[in-house]
């Protein structure tokens, strides 16, 4: 993980210190150079379907969407149910990075096809590797049809 | 109900079951006596009908002798023939129906000895009149008649007398018959009527009781009701704290590290130091909410309860907490033999935090011994985690168990006291209970009961 990867990650956190420790995180293992943040779960949908203000968005197909579960307007778990619900979207990893260590929000992820359900831990050190670890794994090691 | 009523209610419901059996037998024994006056009756009947047959039989044969001496034919003996067989056989009858009360025995047999006497009589004129004819023309007839008629009038009179007596019995006998009928009746009467009163009374008392228990179960089931929602709204509170509460703690940590990070060269030593402590501090209240939440979940989580094998959930439960161990020398025995059932994820839990409490506290030790024993303890099976480390002071023993209650500083032991708050909640779930026993510098044993085998 020397070198920078080219790869566009979608963070949907509406808190904006959790998306800076997030980006840092990103940062520390080289895969910054394209995170996009959005606020809520509209503007998530948004982005992903060409909708509002990103209907003339660039080609940036997100590799990886990481989905924060509490968020104003649309919540983590509705983008979820979209995303694994349309053609289009339905191939992107999406991992939950989030504070909810509930049982119930866990089910109802999986039951909703997440891929990855990450708490968020309280110190940074362990968040830095956590948030790495979640990266490395499903925008380099993890393989993905290519046609999609 | 209290326990004076419930005994009064008892005491009534016995005494008319006592009463219901008395009587039953009163009636019993009452309705044989008065099978037995009637008996006694239609005997005195039997006996006056009797002694009627005989006299009319013994009628019938004097008109039999009277007609033969007048006429000489032997067609009107016939009467006397037939009384001459049935009299003996219709004395013994009346002999024997005397003999069955011992009333008038003795003017009874009288009556036979005149009778067969009279009998003789006639039995000698007859024959007299064979053989010498014409008896009326004879002389000394007259006087034999005579004699035959006092004979004869004896017997009614005493057949009167008899019937007399007999009568007077017989009405004696109905006056005690009807005596006993009415004072059956009265007890009968009283005897129900006091059941009756029983048995209302009885009814009365459970009615209200039953009555009372039905508001108390209401108002328990409302009581229930607001808990339940009580419940809910601690558990969508528990959910904002584990959510809420940790966003900011992780911006304090996560700037603090920044700030290390990228203005280390900046800050002096002092800068650093404090920086630090801003950030163990943090730490220390994140672990303080995961516990908090941990403790809210013990209690809220419904238990699934299966056949747990201890013995290896002990062994489990130590390799988690040893993976932690920075001590060489740790000693665990394993001497658990009996099973139990349980939830086993929570059970696993009390299990974690029993052997890690005995860890940390006996890891001052140069040579921690921590071990496990199970034995049976009043239909339960009872765990203890015994450790040789630095024990707890027994004067606060009862502080042991309460959230956030600690027995040390966290300098001296890290931790938030709320481990053995969860041990307890979960055993008492369990329908168990936990002790806690200790010598200052030489250790402490923690047991919780569990219930045996299915």
């Amino acid at each position: 993980m020397d070198q920078m990867q080219e790869v566009t990650i979608l963070l949907a956190e509406d808190s904006p210190t959790d998306a800076e420790i997030t980006k840092r995180a990103l940062k520390k293992i080289g895969l910054t150079n394209k995170v996009i943040w959005v606020v809520n779960g509209q503007e998530a949908l948004d982005y992903l379907l060409r909708a509002g203000t990103y209907a003339n968005r660039a080609s940036d197909e997100p590799k990886l969407i990481l989905l924060d579960l509490k968020m104003p307007k649309v919540d983590g778990l509705e983008v979820l149910q979209t995303i694994k619900s349309l053609d289009a979207t339905k191939h992107i990893p999406v991992v939950m990075l989030t504070s909810s260590a509930e049982e119930q929000d866990i089910v109802k992820s999986y039951q909703l096809g997440v891929n990855s359900y990450l708490v968020k831990p309280v110190e940074f050190d362990r968040f830095v590797e956590e948030v790495a670890k979640a990266g490395c794994y499903w925008t380099i090691m993890n393989k993905t049809p290519l046609m999609m | 109900m209290n326990p004076n009523k419930s005994w009064l209610t008892l005491a009534g419901l016995l005494l008319a079951l006592t009463l219901l059996l008395s009587l039953s037998y009163i009636t019993y024994n009452r309705t044989n006596q008065f099978l037995a006056s009637s008996r006694w009756v239609d005997h005195t009947y039997q006996v006056i009908l009797q002694l009627n047959t005989v006299l009319s039989e013994l009628k019938d044969a004097e008109t039999g002798q009277r007609g033969y001496l007048l006429s000489n034919n032997d067609l009107f003996l016939a009467p006397y023939n037939k009384a001459v067989i049935n009299l003996p056989r219709q004395i013994k009858q009346l002999q024997d129906l005397s003999a069955q009360d011992q009333a008038d025995v003795e003017a009874i047999n009288t009556i036979s000895d005149l009778i067969l006497q009279r009998l003789d009589h006639l039995k000698v004129n007859i024959d007299r009149q064979r053989q010498e004819g014409q008896l009326f023309n004879h002389p000394g007839f007259t006087e034999s008649l005579e004699s035959g008629k006092a004979i004869m009038d004896n017997i009614r009179n005493l057949v009167g007398d008899i019937s007399f007596r007999q009568q007077r019995l017989l009405a004696d006998r109905a006056k005690v018959a009807e005596r006993e009928a009415s004072s059956t009746l009265s007890w009968i009467v009283f005897g129900n009527l006091t059941v009756v009163i029983l048995l209302m009374s009885s009814f009365i008392v459970i009615i209200k009781e039953v009555k009372k228990r039905m508001l108390a179960q209401r108002e328990a089931e409302q009581v229930a009701a607001q808990l339940q929602v009580t419940n809910k709204e601690l558990e969508s509170f528990s959910y904002s704290v584990s959510h809420d509460l940790r966003s900011p703690l992780r911006a304090i940590d996560g700037y603090s590290r920044m700030l290390e990070e990228d203005y280390s060269d900046i800050l002096d030593q002092e800068g650093l130091r404090l920086l630090e402590v801003v950030r163990v501090n943090s730490k220390k209240m994140g672990q303080l909410i995961d516990d908090l939440l941990n403790f809210a979940r013990s209690g809220r989580k419904e238990l699934v309860l299966e056949e747990i094998d201890i013995r290896a959930l002990a062994n489990e439960a130590w390799k988690e907490v040893n993976a932690e161990n920075k001590h060489p020398d740790v000693q665990f025995n394993n001497q658990v033999s009996l099973p139990s059932q349980g939830d086993k994820a929570l059970i696993k839990q009390v299990l974690l935090n029993l052997l890690s409490n005995a860890l940390k506290y006996s890891s001052p030790k140069a040579m921690p011994i921590i071990s496990v024993t199970s034995e049976h303890a009043n239909n339960q099976v009872l765990y203890t985690i015994t450790d040789n480390g630095v024990g707890f002071d027994m004067t606060y023993a009862h502080k042991l168990f309460g959230v956030f209650q600690r027995l040390h500083t966290s300098e001296e032991f890290p931790g938030t006291g709320v481990g053995l708050a969860i041990v307890q909640r979960i055993i008492v779930r369990h329908g168990g209970s936990v002790t806690a026993t200790s010598i200052l510098e030489q250790g402490s044993a923690f047991s919780f009961s569990l219930p045996g085998r299915m």
